[in-house]
């Protein structure tokens, strides 16, 4: 199993696609992190946009490391379920499938690489965008105000991973959803096109089933997948009462919601058949 | 029929239905060990049909697969750890060297190997100075180069190569078929598919023909040369009363002046030969040529597709 991921690991650097779109959400965050000091000289203290550690400066570097780390973490997601789309897809439209399929290993084991590939370059890119997104805060408001609690008791070191591991967490779900898409699919332009879109209309799917829970009180419905993905267990402004979520409903609910999703994917693929040119 | 394990690879009562269209019918065929076979047919025969089933890259409608003994739909990994395949066009990673690609594969398999290994192979197909371009610069001959070095890379009992020949220049057929054999003679079974007999006809030991998705021939290569229509030219002193007596005898002739070609019927030609002096000689006619024209292996192969094709019709 380890070589099989391995060798995914390898072509999935081994494109340049890969290294662009990193590349792209880090000057993202960049241009994220210039505009905040641009627009708002008020986040500077002292000169040469070096914070000297005084109070205000200290909440507004927190401020920007978390916008800095979220403009560059959102395109990191879009650009995962892109890189997802194509690990699966290109292998068919590129026929390469068929020398995969005739190794000794089964198509369960196959796929499982792919999805581990996938989690991996999701984390890995949100790592990146997490370092990336603090050197800019760095250059641009000093490091000193990164020190300080900033919410549940962490500093903005802390917090920040915190907010990488719900990321990842919420992302890993979506990518699931992109399994079963790529899974059945041949086009590699209409897989990535779908699961772009697919994130456009489960807000408005959740949204609607949001309206519902509340107007008849099916509270369960707090438990659908869209609800799951949209939590997010650093914010505060998250539903109250019968509605709410706990943290761990949230993580065992999103880890069974994965698994589903996975094994729909694992379906597919294993019925496929590998056939035209 | 023998047992499976006799055989390198079987093929029993293979049928695969798509999108309602027959495209295999109760294809039945087996790969000796340490033998070539030749698989084919013309183009939409169902030759990579029946070989994506044999590699289960797709499933039949019913029928089974077994190679070294072991069943491919139920046994896939181990089954397939036997076999080195090339389907179709080989298709490789475009942004990785042919090196790379072989890399790739060789730590897919069961086998230990070595970086060395993967250079021998390369030079074994006449990639040696090849290995470390990308391999979106190669032809397609060198393509196929590559197809054939992952199909043999991890030393597989048995090759499955889908129209090899395709897309090699005569210099590449020459190197492929040396290949080949000396695979075979290593003990390797080998299918090879083509839709073109003289390709594979000084390779394969054994043929099985495929139109419309059915066997219509199986035999070795040398039961198929028997099977086409021979024809004996003949010259006498009289030949208007030649014509007299090949009437009386209901053969099929054609006439030129004086040379008759005539269609020597099923069955032992030199017994026909023989037969055909002795009622020319007791009419009196002086022989002055009969010659036997055995047919050439294409001939058979037409007149027999031919045939067959015509039934498979009806
Ligand atoms: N995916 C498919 N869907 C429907 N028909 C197919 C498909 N693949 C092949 N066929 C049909 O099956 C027949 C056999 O094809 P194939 O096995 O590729 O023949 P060959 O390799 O002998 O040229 C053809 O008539 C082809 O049109
Ligand atoms: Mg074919």
């Amino acid at each position: 199993m380890f070589n099989l991921f391995r060798n995914e690991w390898r072509k999935l650097w081994a494109k340049k696609s890969s290294w662009i779109l990193l590349l792209i959400a880090a000057v993202i965050s960049g241009l994220t992190a210039w505009g905040a000091k641009a627009l708002n000289t008020s986040f500077t203290v002292g000169t040469n946009g070096a914070a000297t550690g005084g109070s205000t400066g200290a909440i507004k570097a927190a401020d920007a490391f978390s916008s800095i780390f979220s403009s560059g973490a959102a395109f990191v997601v879009i650009f995962a379920i892109v890189m997802t789309a194509i690990i699966i897809t290109e292998e068919f439209a590129k026929n390469t499938i068929k020398i995969l399929l005739t190794r000794p290993y089964s198509r369960h084991a196959i796929l499982f690489s792919k999805l581990l590939a996938s989690f991996a370059y999701l984390v890995v890119s949100l790592l990146t965008i997490y370092v990336v997104a603090a050197l800019f805060t760095g250059a641009f408001f000093g490091f000193g105000g990164l020190d300080k609690v900033v919410g549940h008791g962490m500093n903005s070191w802390l917090y920040g991973l915190a907010d990488v591991g719900v990321n990842v967490l919420s992302s890993m779900f979506y990518l699931s959803m992109v399994f079963v898409l790529a899974a059945g699919m041949r086009s590699q332009g209409l897989a990535i096109t779908f699961s772009i879109l697919m994130q456009l209309v489960l807000g408005i799917f959740s949204g609607l089933l949001d309206v519902l829970m509340t107007t008849k009180k099916w509270y369960w419905i707090k438990w659908n997948p869209f609800n799951l993905m949209a939590y997010n267990p650093l914010s505060s402004s998250q539903a109250t009462g019968a509605a709410a979520l706990n943290v761990w409903g949230w993580l065992i609910g999103l880890v069974i919601y994965i698994a589903i999703f996975y094994l729909i994917a694992d379906y597919i693929f294993n019925r496929r058949d590998v056939s035209l040119s | 029929m023998a047992d499976t394990t006799d055989y390198a690879a079987s093929v029993e009562h293979l049928s695969k239905k798509m999108h309602y269209v027959q495209i295999l019918k109760d294809v039945t065929f087996s790969v000796g060990k340490g033998r070539i076979l030749g698989l084919l047919g013309p183009n939409g025969a169902g030759k990579t049909t029946t070989l994506r089933i044999m590699v289960h890259l797709m499933r039949p409608t019913s029928g089974t697969v077994t190679i070294m003994g072991e069943d491919v739909e139920k046994n896939f990994t181990k089954a397939i750890a036997h076999v080195g395949a090339m389907i179709e066009a080989p298709e490789f990673y475009n942004y990785l060297t042919g090196f790379k690609n072989l890399r790739l594969l060789a730590d897919m398999s069961r086998k230990q190997i070595s970086n060395e290994d993967i250079n021998a192979v390369l030079n074994r197909v006449g990639l040696a100075n090849h290995g470390n371009a990308k391999v979106k610069t190669y032809s397609l001959g060198m393509r196929q180069r590559l197809g054939v070095a992952q199909a043999i890379l991890h030393k597989p009992e048995v090759l499955l190569l889908d129209e090899p020949i395709n897309g090699l220049d005569p210099a590449g057929a020459h190197d492929f078929r040396t290949l080949m054999s000396d695979l075979r003679d290593q003990g390797t079974s080998i299918v090879i598919s083509s839709h073109i007999l003289s390709d594979i006809q000084s390779l394969a030991d054994d043929l099985v023909v495929l139109q419309h998705g059915q066997v219509t021939y199986q035999g070795t290569m040398d039961e198929l040369i028997s099977h086409g229509t021979n024809h004996l030219t003949l010259i006498t002193a009289k030949p208007d009363d030649t014509v007299v007596i090949l009437q009386k005898l209901q053969m099929r002739y054609t006439r030129k002046a004086d040379t008759f070609d005539i269609e020597v019927p099923a069955g032992d030609p030199h017994a026909f030969q023989k037969q055909l002096a002795e009622e020319l000689f007791n009419a009196g006619i002086p022989v002055t040529t009969m010659q036997l024209k055995q047919a050439s292996l294409e001939e058979s192969f037409l007149a027999l597709t031919k045939e067959e094709g015509e039934k498979a019709n009806v």
